[in-house]
């Protein structure tokens, strides 16, 4: 009994780890063309974003010296 | 015996709609005072939503304002015990955003859930029930900030950095403790009601997400190049935060083994970011980038019009970062959630070695935060950096077991929960007329039921184990961030270029963005 | 669907085939979703988390409102500030 218990413990990780290696062994790669545009448009979105976010963060250091 | 059988299915679920009306009705109680954003009444342009994306994300960093009542600097004076979670949640010390979007995102989680796993009998498909469902879920977050923030001030969190309060001497600072509970939990509700504002269609993607994503970008920035000087502490030197000013600042200096020194440094200083963290970061932003394209494309075919073939991509990170925002989500509830009870328990005199069983913190040296040392709180707690996690292997293999095991249960209910399962997809293949090109109709469920599980868990699990990587290696959550903004950023350029093409570029933005 | 039209109506099996379908069919649409999304209201997508998706009976406010007083708030709290810096110094 607790034999079988622990066979059905393990057997659910090994299957996944079959099913989730077979499936990423069938998936379609990114080439390396696509990924540097995707990697250009994400990383230009992304630098955007923390620059508007640093400067606001800049912003913040001299309010924080004046008022506390 | 079938009259019997629907009759007890009746009743029980009548005995599940009384709990149900109960629970409403308790949030209806609320519908008239908590404030609604109201639905856009026509589309809103393109232009708009960029205009709103960006001012609530600016409002929103706004709240990293000092709370007032505190010392100024009190940022460095609070002693921290989720240092090693903030980043992940937007939490930012002694200031408004003090619980950032964490109450938000729990109520979310929370209700959502119960819905799904069906612990609540809320039928979506009346409209009241909807409205009931996302009011329990603001009530839910406004409540939860409240027992946060009470319980922070309950455990003595502000205590050491309250303006001309002395712990030992003075009675209980009631007026100050008021008006931090006020401004923290104020800050929360707006945050809320920002993340209603995004999520209500008039800017780009969901609130919570994009708020990480903003927050995220502004601190791998901030780790870069960040110009403050902070002072380290115990010793009288002072740093430039970001990792790559610091370096800079040291090339100028001239003398040869001060040069190598402050390189050396650079990569390797503890309190403040190094470059070898930056390294690490930008490693991770690569390889999400690199998981993000992984797909199964299955020929789709359309039963309208013939010879439309085309392909219908299912990724490899089908719930995208979800699952391991969920698995924090729920590791620092039971951090936070600890740290009241231990401090609740310690100041009702229970013996300090069963206190010790749920946790002892300790403060080291070097920095002010809470350090966990023992305890059922100290197993479900990263490491601050490599040779930690390699001193107390029991640990680091508890919370990395943990946390994979929650993460991959989540991707797998949640695959089914939010409306996009094999039988979701299939319904939405029907509906437009596509279907799965050799295979008939009725067996298209079959052949994603297939795909789409297997996909959404192997998914959760790659990216699990990307961020647990990050953090056995010391990343104190900036590698979780960094994967959760950086897959959250997909969706929302997703959509912005969808919107952007739908504009047909005749928007005033797009000359700005004509150049990327 | 083209399965059963090749098949002559009518019949013991037929009927008993339709009648299966037709209770998989009310089960099915007596399930009641499990997310606002299932229920086609929007709301939470794979990979997006959202919390709000209708407009429910409330006091309703338009998002420049919100904007404004989130604005407003952080003002209060700055002129907190400077009101106790200003006081801090006088006394």
């Amino acid at each position: 009994m607790a034999a079988e218990g622990l066979e059905k413990f393990t057997e659910v990780p090994v299957e996944f780890f079959k099913d989730g290696t077979a499936f990423v062994k069938k998936c379609q790669k990114p080439d390396l063309k696509e990924y540097f545009k995707i990697i250009r448009a994400v990383g230009v979105g992304f630098i955007m974003m923390g620059v508007v976010g640093y400067a606001v963060k800049l912003v913040h250091i001299p309010i924080r010296y004046l008022i506390v | 015996m079938f009259p019997f059988c629907s009759m007890t299915i009746g009743t029980s679920r009548q005995f599940g709609f009384f709990i149900l009306v109960r629970l409403l009705d308790l949030v209806k109680f609320f519908l008239p005072i908590l404030p609604e954003v109201e639905f856009p009444y026509e589309r809103i342009s393109f232009d708009e939503r960029v205009v709103f994306t960006v001012a609530s994300g600016i409002i929103f960093l706004f709240g990293q304002l000092p709370i007032y009542g505190l010392v100024a600097n009190a940022q460095f004076k609070i002693i921290d015990p989720l240092y090693n979670f903030r980043t992940i949640f937007a939490m930012e010390k002694g200031t408004l955003l003090e619980l950032g979007l964490l109450p938000a995102i729990t109520a979310g989680f929370i209700w959502q859930l119960a819905v799904g796993l069906k612990f609540l009998n809320v039928n979506l498909n009346l409209a009241k029930d909807r409205e009931l469902f996302q009011t329990g879920q603001k009530l839910t977050s406004f409540f939860l900030s409240v027992v946060y923030t009470a319980g922070l001030i309950y455990s003595g969190y502000f205590d050491n950095v309250i303006n001309g309060y002395d712990v030992l001497s003075d009675s209980l600072p009631l007026g100050w403790y008021a008006f931090i509970f006020v401004q923290i939990v104020g800050w929360s509700f707006f945050t809320t009601l920002l993340i209603e504002v995004f999520d209500k269609g008039y800017a780009f993607g969901s609130g919570i997400l994009c708020f990480l994503t903003l927050q995220t970008a502004t601190n791998v920035i901030k780790d870069l190049v960040g110009l403050e000087i902070f002072p380290l502490i115990n010793s009288n030197k002072s740093e430039t935060y970001g990792a790559l000013s610091n370096l800079l600042k040291s090339f100028t200096s001239f003398d040869l083994t001060v040069l190598k020194q402050n390189i050396i440094n650079a990569f390797t200083r503890s309190q403040l970011p190094n470059l070898t963290q930056f390294y690490i970061s930008i490693l991770s932003i690569l390889v999400v980038i690199f998981l993000q394209n992984f797909r199964i494309e299955i020929p789709i075919r359309s039963t309208k019009v013939r010879a439309a073939n085309n392909v219908y991509p299912i990724r490899l990170l089908y719930t995208g970062a979800l699952p391991v925002l969920f698995t924090y989500t729920v590791i620092i509830n039971i951090q936070i959630f600890g740290y009241f009870l231990v401090s609740i328990l310690t100041k009702y005199n229970v013996s300090p070695s069963l206190v010790a069983l749920i946790g002892k913190y300790n403060v080291p040296s070097f920095a002010n935060n809470y350090q966990l040392t023992t305890g059922v709180l100290f197993y479900i707690s990263n490491s601050s950096s490599i040779i930690a996690s390699l001193l107390s292997p029991i640990k680091s293999v508890v919370y990395v077991a943990f946390s994979i095991v929650l993460s991959t249960w989540f991707s797998q209910k949640w695959c089914y929960i939010s409306g996009s399962g094999p039988k979701d997809t299939s319904k939405l293949f029907k509906d437009q007329g596509i279907s799965i090109a050799g295979k008939r109709d009725i067996s298209i469920t079959k052949e994603l039921s297939r795909v789409i599980p297997v996909a959404a868990v192997s998914g959760a699990f790659s990216l699990i184990a990307l961020a647990l990587a990050g953090e056995i290696l010391g990343g104190l959550g900036k590698g979780v961030s960094i994967i959760v903004g950086v897959s959250s950023a997909f969706g929302i350029l997703e959509e912005f270029l969808l919107e952007y093409q739908q504009t047909g570029g005749n928007s005033q933005f797009s000359s700005a963005f004509g150049g990327l | 669907m083209s399965s059963s039209s090749a098949q002559a109506p009518g019949g013991l099996r037929s009927v008993a085939k339709r009648k299966a379908t037709a209770d998989k069919k009310a089960q099915s649409s007596s399930a009641t979703p499990l997310s606002t999304r299932s229920a086609g209201a929007g709301g939470s997508s794979s990979t997006m988390m959202k919390l709000f998706t209708d407009e429910a009976q409330g006091l309703r406010v338009d998002p420049l409102v919100v904007l404004f007083l989130a604005v407003g708030f952080i003002f209060s709290v700055i002129i907190l500030h400077v009101f106790a810096k200003i006081t801090g110094k006088f006394t």
